[in-house]
């Protein structure tokens, strides 16, 4: 059997020793519909925006909402011209996200992730990217690479780099 | 206002079919059909239109032109990069970035235009038997190539990142170059990478192509080849799916090809693609296997004077003092060239999240980046990946990363960093999980020579890809001759970067234009 899809199957059989019954399986679920993804998997995703994106986000509540709301957006529009293989992957990457089971793998603590402090998504992250396991490397990096492609492809944001994109003369 | 040389073109009656727009399946003819529109596409269709030829030109991606460039990447990526510039190999490790659009990967490349290293022809005469003596030198066709994209050496002064490169080369002694870019009115922008907005980029897009199109060609866009039909002597036909504007298949509009000979240019990983889609004969085995990628690996430096690295022509020095140091075919050699500094580029590919990554983005202006791109290809232990085809009947390349590819990426980044600390920078970073703001040399060459190196744990990227169709006069380890002509199915040519029996220690398009203007001209004598 191929080692990544052993690990795959893995990790749902220790998810569902560690939660029951509340985690999708592998075949089951489909996170991301037609290049939009469901409430469930823009919460997950939606977690973990604010801890990546640390630093750059404003302090008023409603405005990081609303940035956060966009990168979610803008990572769907990219999705919708991504390979089936390549939207099989991202599916798997937030079936992991939304499940208690990433917690369980970060943290030894199943919790939902929207659950979980800033601190303990920090550890979480930092326990993904110092992992063995390839697929929790990986995981860390395509959540990472997602969001700041999104959050530095808006103009919108390009004021923290002091950087504007040349005016051509019409 | 600038003008559109495509809206033009299109406008005079350019013969264009936009795939995403057909609602019937067609069959088209013509007396040669070519598989993508990029640096092997376009100059085929030249070639051959030039020659009186029926041509019909079969591109995946779209028909983007300048009023389209932006200079966002958030549009340029998705618009015309494979896969949205998110293809990477199998194991993740290296970030891939090709060009999905008409015009190829020349639409979206840095214009290096480099002739074949005497070195790589040499050993590809000595290993694979490829004739390149004589009446089959490239060198006529190079100087043609040369003429007609205006390829030339770059006779502004380098931006501040490239003139970090030659600083740094200087101070220690290194050998560099200005390179010879294919521009013709290029304003110094910066943004070659996202489409040239000013035409200014000699690419297909807007050379070859509408030469071909000029000529009476045939243009289909968003139109995605899945195999030749063939009865393992020629090609009968070829059949191709539309797709819509996101690049989806849509299953019902087909299209089908006939012609009397077939021309692959859909480049390295699309064309072995396409042919082991097509089960077509492989006695050498080496179909899709012996891909080369130039694995490049980055480093950053904090300088003390604004660099402004997203801005002025992205590459205009290169270094050749590492690329063949330890002989042709010993440890990995290694090109030093810097990349353009845009958001989304670097943003994505630094290492690092949250606060760390923010104030390393707030020096966005202060950052001079080196890469280094590594020769693979020469060495036993170095013998690039394989192209498989995934259960969606998608590319997938297999790259496997070994100590010997590690033991070159550490070089790499060693030289990268004495480089920038020669250059002046203030501080260095290996773009590697564990490493750290270096703020000496020789704390550098204590810390990268300590990183423990395996994937995913330091970015490698490629924007070169070569090879899966190696070219060779043996049958038994060659796919194509010489010439590009598949050694088995007698109506079918390679032209494009899958030829490449090694990767080549110079950027490829000039390699590809010299090969495809001497191989396609011999083919319009034989047809």
């Amino acid at each position: 059997m191929e080692r990544r899809q052993f690990l795959k199957l893995s990790l749902v059989s220790l998810a569902v020793a560690a939660t029951g019954s509340a985690v999708y399986t592998v075949a089951d679920a489909s996170l991301i519909i037609d290049g939009t993804f469901t409430d469930e998997a823009s919460i997950a995703l939606a977690a973990f925006v604010p801890v990546i994106l640390y630093g750059v986000l404003p302090d008023a509540e409603q405005q990081r909402k609303t940035i956060v709301q966009k990168v979610i957006t803008d990572v769907q529009h990219v999705i919708q011209t991504l390979p089936p293989a390549t939207i099989d992957e991202l599916n798997q990457l937030l079936i992991l996200l939304s499940s208690r089971m990433a917690a369980l793998i970060g943290l030894g603590n199943p919790s939902h992730v929207d659950a979980l402090s800033t601190q303990q998504k920090m550890q979480l992250l930092n326990a993904w990217r110092d992992s063995y396991l390839d697929i929790l490397q990986v995981a860390y990096l395509s959540i990472k690479e997602m969001v700041y492609a999104a959050f530095y492809g808006d103009p919108a944001h390009w004021t923290h780099l002091n950087y504007a994109k040349p005016q051509l003369g019409i | 206002m600038i003008n559109d040389p495509i809206m033009s073109g299109i406008a005079s009656g350019w013969r264009h079919i936009d795939g995403s727009e057909l609602n019937e399946s067609q069959t088209i003819e013509a007396d040669v059909v070519i598989v993508g529109t990029g640096a092997g596409g376009g100059v085929t269709a030249e070639v051959l239109t030039q020659a009186g030829f029926r041509v019909v030109m079969v591109e995946m991606g779209s028909f983007k032109s300048s009023k389209d460039f932006t200079m966002e990447e958030r549009k340029s990526y998705p618009n015309l990069y494979q896969e949205s510039a998110a293809r990477k190999t199998k194991n993740k490790a290296i970030t891939i970035l090709q060009g999905r659009t008409v015009g190829g990967s020349t639409a979206v490349n840095w214009t290096t235009s480099i002739r074949t290293p005497k070195q790589t022809q040499d050993f590809w005469r000595s290993e694979f038997d490829v004739k390149l003596d004589g009446e089959h030198s490239l060198d006529p066709y190079f100087t043609h190539a040369e003429k007609r994209l205006n390829i030339h050496q770059w006779p502004v002064p380098p931006n501040p990142n490239n003139a970090a490169l030659k600083a740094g080369c200087d101070k220690l002694g290194w050998e560099s170059t200005v390179i010879k870019r294919n521009v013709r009115g290029c304003a110094n922008l910066g943004y070659c990478g996202m489409g040239c907005p000013i035409n200014a980029k000699q690419s297909m897009l807007v050379t070859t192509v509408p030469e071909a199109l000029n000529n009476g060609a045939t243009l289909l866009s968003n139109v995605y080849v899945q195999r030749v039909v063939h009865d393992n002597q020629s090609v009968q036909s070829i059949e191709a799916i539309t797709t819509d504007k996101h690049f989806q298949r849509r299953a019902n509009v087909r299209v089908t090809l006939k012609a009397k000979h077939f021309v692959l240019s859909a480049g390295a990983i699309g064309t072995p693609s396409i042919l082991l889609r097509s089960d077509v004969p492989n006695p050498s085995g080496r179909l899709g296997k012996h891909t080369y990628l130039h694995p490049t690996v980055i480093s950053g430096a904090m300088m003390p004077r604004d660099i402004h690295g997203h801005s002025g022509a992205p590459q205009s020095i290169y270094s050749d003092e590492f690329v063949w140091k330890h002989g042709v075919d010993g440890k990995l050699g290694y090109k030093l060239e810097v990349p353009p500094i845009h958001p989304v580029l670097i943003g994505s590919k630094l290492v690092g999240y949250g606060e760390a990554h923010a104030e390393l983005m707030r020096h966005f202006n202060q950052m001079q980046i080196s890469i280094a791109l590594l020769r693979d290809g020469f060495h036993p232990e170095s013998q690039g990946g394989q192209v498989h085809v995934n259960a969606y009947g998608d590319p997938e390349l297999d790259y496997p990363t070994n100590d010997f590819l590690w033991d070159g990426v550490r070089r790499g980044l060693l030289s990268c960093a004495e480089l920038q600390f020669a250059a002046g920078a203030t501080q260095v970073f290996a773009n590697h999980r564990d490493g750290e703001m270096y703020t000496s040399w020789k704390a550098a060459k204590a810390g990268i020579s300590a990183l423990n190196m395996q994937p995913n744990l330091t970015t490698v990227a490629s924007a070169h890809v070569m090879g899966g169709c190696n070219m060779g006069e043996n049958s038994a380890t060659s796919v194509v001759n010489s010439f590009g002509q598949h050694h088995q199915l007698e109506n079918l040519s390679v032209f494009d970067g899958s030829m490449l029996p090694t990767s080549l220690g110079a950027n490829p398009q000039l390699t590809i234009y010299g090969l495809t203007y001497r191989n396609a001209s011999r083919l319009a004598q034989q047809l």
